[in-house]
């Protein structure tokens, strides 16, 4: 195990070094910061003004000279100070991630307890309407894109309804929204993972002589099979933790809730570099870090994964 | 068994879900090639004067735009025609980026191995480490939006998945006799790779392609609700589903229809990848 | 291990995660129980309320959030209309955008050379802290704004350039002087955006360490919690020195989506909301307990037709085709069709009240404008229904961004059309905006015939500059004699009658060699609860001061 760990932990840091040099790198091809972030002051700038602003901000150096400055900092979590906000960027991301990881987890949670019943009931009353329903259900919520659903429930639940607030972050029912949004594809996922997993398991042959020696139908089910068609969809919602953290970006934006995802677009939208390269920067390694967690316990449960 | 084969077998095994939904995208398909010939209406023709006008079955509507009219006055149902072709040109021209993109170096890595191979494996660890959406944004906001920009960016942002499993199917199949002996008897690499291993890659990356097919739609859709989709003058289903959002009280026909189309599209191709999976993917042929 | 005690670790991993979400929220919910959408629902959710309820925070929603507590730092509209709150200027700008009195009581040119202004004082002003508001707060402002640009932070660059200032001295406690670096006649309209800070509070305090300090200024709301991206909420301060404002409590939310907006609105979860569609005002107006304010806003949106410096088109150099231009275009057809009957046309770039009251737009008359091409030589060739000349088509390129102003692609596509019918070829491109104002550069040389392009305004005489030939806003490259004259002139005008003259006269030249199309001012349009009793501004300013509860 240990030997797996350490096999692992250079690579985690190889990655993370990857993702710093790809996001100073976009953040450098995106134009000359004078013209995308002085706006309108530069109408009424001289040249010399504007020459001299680039010169304070730093923006005169070779992009070598700024990155290796960049890349210095960003090891000691220094992404240098937000234009727009005058703070370090950094602090700024870690001050909405809170919201982020709530929405989040919330949404996981949601995903799993209602998307793996889901798929269990699917694959019990396998070929029964309630197979179909299921399944179209779980189709459905893989097929529309989350701000239409999100929109759609907000206009029905908070507008029509009356029943829950409409964007915002504050008491538990502002999360009701903006997590079942965001939850809908991943419980579609995980419902029909499970049930195919479930089917799968149900057709071995240890499940077979398990009914052959007269066993109840739902002991099989819930003694036998359950346990081991659920370690596919364990693995899916291991990548889900980290897909979600992404995810987030458009149902922050619709729901007006105050996380990572939507910093990093309006940053995004205002140039503001040291933001989007602290975001991208915590959004992917948090993605990896959480993935490289989930394999590190996957490990521990098969063994013979250390070894391949 | 070669592709040609198992096609043959997939033909007699068509479940009913999968036929619909190829039936489905079928129907799709037609319309996208002949959308000039389907309606009497030119997509971008602006007309102010019959802006908003609501379906021909409404009391404000007008029997020549069946399914109404947008903020412009141009024709609804053109625009969904006409739609269709961006729709189904984004999805697979993106998903064949990402699928050649994906097979060619996991070919690459899976056969060469060594330093090669872990030097392309870390590429593909670091990029698979940007949410897919993010990622996205982030090179859209650096390029600037467009087609074309679209579609190398759903296309690079969706190699990773194509790399892995071929790389692994390469590994194996590298160990395997036929392909040893095609060696062995002084066959090239890339005869090698061409005529012995691709072959043998087919299933699982037709599978993936069939789900990335429909993520890619999903995905234009919520780029051009974040203002990164396609050029306005170019119909596309995500756009008009995004610029109709704001619109659902008052003139709810503009986004119900694309997201409409949207998610029947969709549906098809998750229901036709459903079962080529189930057939395709040894893993659960037992099940099926 | 066996497997399933792996697995029941592996559920408790999942656990662990769920945990620091929930405890990562559960610090911060508790400290707000006054949330407005739960608060506001009994009051508006069926009828509107039937008696005042002053208690309840009135909840403003613009598109993004306050940048920082440093108003020299805040750049962005959201912030200015947070911060003016807290914070006075020497000079205001009231609701009919003259400058008015505020920390100033009078003011004036008192030397020679017309570099050095006098202000004089109010002396009953404290902060909000109990300091006193006097000379020296006023240059330690000042001076503080060209520090940080000295020093690389990202801080008001615009009113810095403007006001172009040498030196600032505190004369008494209660007189400064400034002292420009060329004479300089908007100083008192300009100074309208220089907050006047504590030193007390802010001179020992970093740059960066700003940005997070409570603000404490001399204006009628006290700022109580600002929580990132979620609220700002502020309270009436009781010992203003005009007595407190009406409304007793502001919480300012910033909701992205314009969708939600509404939807907040509705729902009433808000009072005033920003940004709402043209095509949505009858559905937003018409839903009970909710009312629409619409203002004739000071930007400017002007289609330039470059010529000139610029060479483009040839056609474009000749005035009758840019005249033509504009008797071609149907504004009144547009208002009508893309922005909900709003706006009136426009024939200059200078907003009121300083613009020339006896300028008239050019009306629409697509028979002049077919006459006046004729005229140039410009002839239509029956076969493509496309003007010629000398075997050369009247074929222009037109670059428009989309979503930057109100319905900005849409206009372009509608003026485009309006072209066409009188017989021009156009190739309209819809260009995102970091490429389009990397067009916009070195006064426009991206851009192709012509571009349809928005401009903000301080609201003084210096709207004309934007057709000057050197500013950075003369993308059309219109230049023009008599106007470099008159301009100059007006530029070191300190007499306002005269300024007016020289400003009149310059608009009509403009008018007459028509650099642009004038289409339109923008029209702002807000949504509001119809327990709040406000009235929106042409500044784009939200001040709750001007507001009272019904």
């Amino acid at each position: 195990m240990t030997n797996y760990i350490l096999r692992r932990l250079p690579q985690l840091v190889l990655v993370l070094f990857g993702v710093t040099v790809v996001s100073f790198g976009l953040m450098f091809l995106s134009g000359d910061p004078a013209e995308l972030w002085l706006g309108p002051a530069a109408e009424v700038m001289t040249a010399d003004q504007i020459e001299e602003w680039r010169e304070n901000m730093g923006f005169n150096r070779p992009w070598y000279v700024q990155y290796v400055e960049y890349a210095g900092n960003a090891v000691r979590g220094d992404f240098g100070t937000s234009f727009r906000h005058g703070r370090s960027a950094m602090s700024l991301i870690v001050e909405r991630m809170p919201a982020t990881v709530q929405l989040a987890s919330l949404a996981l949670l949601i995903s799993v307890v209602v998307g793996i019943p889901l798929g269990i009931v699917a694959a019990v009353k396998r070929n029964t309407p309630i197979d179909g329903v299921t399944m179209l259900f779980a189709l459905m919520g893989q097929s529309m894109p989350s701000f239409w659903i999100g929109i759609m429930l907000m206009l029905f639940f908070g507008v029509q309804l009356r029943w829950l607030p409409i964007s915002g972050r504050g008491t538990i029912q502002h999360l009701i929204l903006p997590s079942t949004t965001l939850a809908f594809f991943y419980l579609a996922q995980n419902a029909r993972v499970m049930r195919s997993s479930m089917l799968e398991v149900l057709g071995l042959d240890y499940i077979r002589t398990a009914r052959a020696k007269g066993l109840a139908n739902r002991a099989v089910i819930y003694r036998h099979a359950l346990k081991n068609a659920l370690i596919p969809v364990i693995t899916l919602i291991g990548l889900q933790i980290g897909a979600m953290l992404g995810g987030t970006v458009i149902i922050e934006t619709v729901f007006a809730w105050p996380g990572v995802g939507r910093l990093v677009v309006t940053s995004i939208g205002a140039k503001d570099f040291p933001v989007v390269q602290a975001g991208v920067v915590v959004l992917a390694s948090s993605f990896v870090i959480v993935n490289t967690i989930v394999d590190l316990t996957y490990a521990l449960i098969d063994p013979r994964i250390r070894y391949s | 068994m070669t592709i040609r084969e198992r096609l043959s077998k997939l033909a007699k095994k068509l479940s009913w879900q999968a036929t619909l939904g190829l039936v489905v995208l079928v129907a799709f398909l037609f319309v996208a090639i002949f959308s000039a010939q389907l309606t009497t209406h030119d997509p971008a023709e602006i007309v102010i004067g019959n802006r908003m006008k609501p379906p021909s079955w409404h009391e404000r509507g007008v029997p020549e735009h069946f399914l109404g009219t947008d903020s412009l006055g141009r024709d609804i149902l053109t625009r969904l025609v006409f739609g269709s072709r961006v729709s189904i040109l984004v999805a697979m021209t993106a998903t064949f980026v990402a699928g050649s993109l994906g097979v060619i170096i996991g070919l690459i890595s899976g056969f060469y191995g060594g330093y090669i191979d872990d030097v392309l494996m870390r590429l593909a660890d670091i990029q698979a480490a940007f949410p897919f959406i993010l990622l996205a944004i982030a090179v859209l906001a650096v390029l600037g939006p467009g087609l074309i920009n679209l579609i190398l960016v759903l296309g690079i942002a969706g190699w990773v998945p194509y790399g892995r499993i071929v790389r692994g199917q390469v590994k194996s199949l590298r160990e395997q006799e036929f392909v040893e002996a095609a060696s062995a008897l002084g066959a090239g690499h890339f005869r090698v790779i061409f005529r012995h291993i691709l072959p043998n890659c087919w299933g699982p990356v037709i599978v993936l392609a069939s789900f990335s097919a429909a993520r890619t739609i999903i995905a234009e859709a919520s780029l051009s609700f974040l203002g990164l989709g396609v050029p306005p003058a170019i119909p596309s289903w995500g756009a008009m589903l995004a610029d109709g959002r704001e619109y659902l009280s008052l003139a709810p026909w503009l986004a119900t229809y694309p997201g409409f189309a949207i998610m029947i599209m969709v549906l098809s191709i998750n229901l036709l990848g459903d079962w080529i999976r189930d057939i395709l993917d040894p893993r659960l042929r037992n099940s099926t | 291990m066996t497997r399933w005690t792996k697995l029941t670790l592996l559920a408790l991993l999942l656990a662990m995660v769920l945990v620091v979400g929930a405890c990562g929220g559960a610090t911060e919910p508790a400290e707000e129980p006054e949330e407005p959408a739960e608060t506001e629902e009994p009051a508006e959710a069926e009828e509107p309320a039937e008696e005042p309820v002053d208690h309840e925070p009135v909840v403003i929603l613009q598109g993004v959030d306050m940048d920082n507590m440093d108003p020299y730092q805040g750049q962005t509209l959201s912030s200015t209309n947070i911060h003016l709150h807290v914070f006075e200027a020497l000079t205001d700008r009231d609701a009919n955008m003259e400058t008015q009195p505020m920390l100033a009581t009078e003011w004036g040119i008192v030397t020679e050379d017309n570099r050095t202004w006098e202000f004089k004082l109010r002396e009953d002003v404290v902060f909000q802290n109990g300091d006193p508001m006097n000379a020296d707060a006023v240059v330690f402002s000042f001076e503080r704004l060209d520090e940080m640009i000295q020093a690389g932070v990202d801080a008001d660059n615009h009113t810095h350039a403007i006001l172009d200032m040498e030196s600032i001295v505190a004369v008494d406690e209660y007189t400064v002087h400034l002292t420009t670096n060329s004479p300089n006649p908007v100083v008192p309209q300009i100074v309208n955006s220089m907050w006047i800070l504590s030193p007390n509070v802010l001179a020992d305090v970093s740059f960066e360490d700003a940005t997070r300090l409570d603000p404490v200024g001399t204006g009628p709301y006290k700022l109580v919690e600002w929580v990132p991206d979620e609220y700002v909420r502020m309270e009436a301060w009781e010992d203003y020195r005009d007595g407190a404002p009406a409304v007793k409590e502001i919480m300012w939310r910033p909701v992205p989506e314009t969708a939600t907006r509404i939807a907040e609105l509705k729902a009433g979860g808000a009072d005033l909301i920003v940004n709402v569609p043209p095509d949505l005002v009858d559905d937003v107006d018409s839903h009970p307990g909710v009312e629409v304010r619409t203002v004739a806003g000071g930007r400017r949106i002007i289609i330039g037709i470059g010529h000139g410096r610029n060479p483009r088109h040839p056609a474009n150099e000749d005035k009758r085709v840019r005249q033509a231009m504009n008797y071609a275009f149907d504004a009144e057809g547009m208002f009508e069709s893309l922005l909900g009957g709003l706006g009136e046309p426009a024939g200059t770039i200078v907003n009121p009240p300083n613009s020339n009251p006896d300028i008239e737009p050019y009306p629409y008359d697509p028979d002049k404008a077919a006459e006046l091409l004729d005229e140039a030589g410009w002839t239509l060739n029956p076969d493509t229904g496309i003007r010629e000349k000398d075997g050369e088509k009247l074929s222009l390129v037109f670059h428009t961004p989309d979503g930057r102003y109100i319905q900005d692609r849409n206009m372009a596509q509608v003026v485009a059309s309006d072209l066409e019918a009188v017989g021009f070829e156009i190739d309209l491109q819809v260009v995102e905006w970091s490429i389009f104002i990397g067009m916009a550069a070195n006064q426009g040389a991206g851009f192709g015939d012509l571009h349809l392009i928005g401009s903000g305004t301080s609201f003084t005489w210096m709207d004309i500059a934007f057709f000057a030939a050197e500013s950075g806003s003369n993308r059309v490259g219109f230049e023009n004699e008599r106007f470099e004259e008159l301009y100059a002139e007006l530029s070191q005008e300190f007499d306002t009658d005269r300024q007016r003259e020289l400003l009149w006269e310059l608009e009509e030249i403009v008018r007459e060699e028509a650099p642009c199309i004038f289409t339109w001012f923008q029209v702002d349009i807000y949504a509001a609860s119809d327990r709040l009793d406000w009235q929106p501004r042409a500044d784009e300013r939200i001040r709750m001061t001007e507001a009272t509860l019904r």
